[in-house]
């Protein structure tokens, strides 16, 4: 078959269609050398239809479908989400470290999150956020605390000690023992709608906030559950009618305590999540899973099924790190592996049940920090940095998945014990926040 | 067994087996809208040539079931390059011919040789430097050689997938 110069150009003589029906057939490689054959060709070589194609044949389709459902969100194109996507399972990325405190000795006192494409940061005098800009973190709005405290008494100290966001609406703790809802407003400015003051000085060491309840976990123990009632647009409520308190328990977890909070929609209702370390005599610890059913009214504890003790993954230590992104639970340990929960749903009778659990090794050195995204993703990081990993749970079986190492020596730092407080997918950006002011940022782009 | 007359554009008369002409879904659903009329069925778009070699590949698979229903899933399971024995030496002819047969497979609606055909194209093309499909193709280079060096730049991720 001898075709060389006796050709036609194909989209000139086929419809749009039948070109993408032979460009499905091609490598992510070949489709790029496409789009320099002609306009034309280049045109049709970048469609969504044929990268989506490519996405489908390296991942899976269920990944797909969750992938189209957050990039109907942030409107990002198939290819370059293909290209994000394949970049993340081959390690091949940026570094860049950028610090908000310059090179200072001491630690200054702050409490960071990463929701959404923004970086939240509060410290003693304030509160912050940031947006990346070209692949650097770039003050957007600050707000001093006494003056967003205007006409109420500033918290004393006046030490932040967690967060959350849900929608429009900032929950600030205090190490006073109280805690505000701010609404952010759509010129970016912050107001007080409801603050309160637990009593017996309990103060909320870790909070979850979503669906609009509101999950807290305190120094003492205890679990608290709030309703936030929605406002309609320009309604201004007075703070009682703001919360609804749905009650507390007292919870006596396994010392020392690892613990995350996650609310959550599953099905047709509203969960809470509660994950943490669960010592077990003669086995070693384990992650212990507590769920609550979640009511404007009421929260009520759920039956969790767990897996046939002698079937769990046991460790010689407790978590370092636990992360939730349904259906899976994410636990690091200090013995250089991590342990990944499937968690089940039966809608009919509203439980959970443990699935599977999967030992996740591969890790050079002690995991201190692990985060699952919503991606079926997961970065994990040892102290200092000094190992930051990214594994892709789509790329190969759990049982023989292997990560990639895109770090593999310690940050140079003033002290050796700096850690990961949070991590996020900004853009095709992931964003680790480190206890000691720096921002560890990978390019996947 | 029940035969079907085929026009084509040159006005050459096939007759074939009914279950041959329909593995096209166009003659099918003409043949079912038609009732038992016995006239030849105009087909304007084919010329007597290609049809005479669609009908060949029609008769060879005559007994083939088809699901139509090809979605993301198989594609994955299925090599794409996989053309079976028999099709690749009956699509082995001049590209001029491949091009006719993919055309008249669209507008004839037979699924399977449609793939077949543009699995075809998708080989021709795999694997080659712009300058290579360009000349396969004789198609006109609109970039300027800075364009392309710029797009090749952009796509320098791509070259080990």
């Amino acid at each position: 078959m001898s075709l060389v110069g006796a050709g036609r150009d194909p989209s000139s003589i086929f419809s749009q269609e039948t070109l993408l029906h032979i460009f499905k057939h091609l490598s992510a490689c070949d489709l790029t050398s496409l789009e320099r054959v002609s306009r034309k060709w280049q045109r049709v070589s970048r469609s969504g239809y044929v990268w989506r194609m490519q996405y489908a044949k390296a991942f899976s389709l269920p990944r797909l479908k969750r992938t189209y459902e957050l990039s109907r969100r942030k409107k990002c194109s198939w290819r370059n989400l293909f290209k994000e996507h394949s970049n993340w399972s081959r390690g091949r990325c940026i570094e860049r470290v950028q610090s908000l405190y310059g090179d200072h000795n001491e630690k200054p006192y702050f409490v960071t999150r990463i929701w959404g494409d923004f970086v939240y940061h509060a410290t003693v005098s304030g509160f912050k956020t940031f947006a990346l800009v070209d692949g650097q973190l770039r003050l957007k709005t600050g707000y001093n605390w006494s003056s967003l405290f205007l006409g109420y008494r500033l918290p004393s100290p006046c030490l932040p000690s967690c967060m959350a966001k849900c929608r429009n609406l900032i929950l600030m703790a205090f190490e006073d023992s109280s805690f505000v809802l701010f609404r952010l407003r759509s010129n970016e400015r912050l107001s007080v709608c409801h603050i309160q003051k637990l009593p017996n000085g309990s103060i909320l060491k870790q909070v979850s906030f979503a669906e609009d309840y509101i999950v807290g976990y305190t120094n003492k123990k205890e679990l608290m559950f709030w309703y936030v009632r929605p406002t309609k647009k320009k309604e201004e409520m007075s703070d009682s009618q703001v919360l609804r308190f749905l009650g507390q328990l007292f919870i006596s977890y396994a010392e020392p305590v690892a613990i995350r909070l996650s609310v959550r929609h599953i099905g047709t209702h509203v969960f809470a999540i509660v994950v943490h370390s669960e010592y077990v005599y003669s086995c070693g610890w384990c992650l212990g899973v507590q769920h609550f059913l979640l009511t404007p009214m009421r929260f009520n504890p759920s039956t969790f099924v767990p897996r046939d003790l002698n079937d769990r993954v046991y460790t010689k230590t407790p978590p370092t790190s636990i992360s939730i992104s349904i259906p899976y639970i994410l636990a690091s340990f200090a013995d250089n592996s991590m342990v990944l929960l499937d968690i089940g749903y039966v809608e009919r009778s509203a439980h959970l049940y443990m699935k599977n659990e999967t030992r996740l090794m591969g890790q050079y050195c002690n995991v201190k920090f692990a985060k699952i995204l919503d991606s079926e993703r997961i970065v994990s990081a040892s102290y200092s940095c000094a190992d930051v990993c990214l594994w892709d749970l789509c790329s190969s079986e759990l049982s023989s998945l292997q990560p990639v190492h895109i770090r593999t020596s310690p940050l140079p730092s003033v002290s050796h014990s700096t850690a990961v407080v949070d991590l996020g997918l900004i853009q095709s950006f992931a964003v680790l926040a480190l206890d000691d002011g720096r921002f560890l940022i990978y390019d996947f782009s | 067994m029940s035969k079907v007359k085929l026009l084509s554009s040159d006005n050459e008369e096939f007759t074939v087996d009914r279950i041959v002409a329909e593995k096209s879904i166009l003659i099918k659903n003409m043949l079912e809208d038609m009732g038992e009329m016995n006239v030849p069925i105009p087909l304007p778009n084919v010329s007597s040539n290609v049809l005479r070699k669609i009908i060949e590949w029609c008769e060879h698979h005559k007994n083939d079931l088809y699901t139509g229903n090809e979605d993301e899933t198989e594609i994955r399971l299925k090599k794409s390059t996989d053309i079976d024995e028999w099709d690749q030496k009956f699509i082995s002819v001049d590209q001029e011919m491949l091009f006719e047969i993919i055309l008249a497979s669209n507008y004839l609606d037979i699924k399977p040789l449609l793939d077949t055909g543009c699995k075809t194209i998708a080989n021709m093309i795999r694997g080659k430097s712009p300058e290579d499909i360009r000349k396969t193709f004789n198609i006109p280079n609109d970039f300027t050689p800075e364009e392309e060096e710029q797009i090749r730049k952009e796509n320098e991720w791509a070259e080990d997938r």
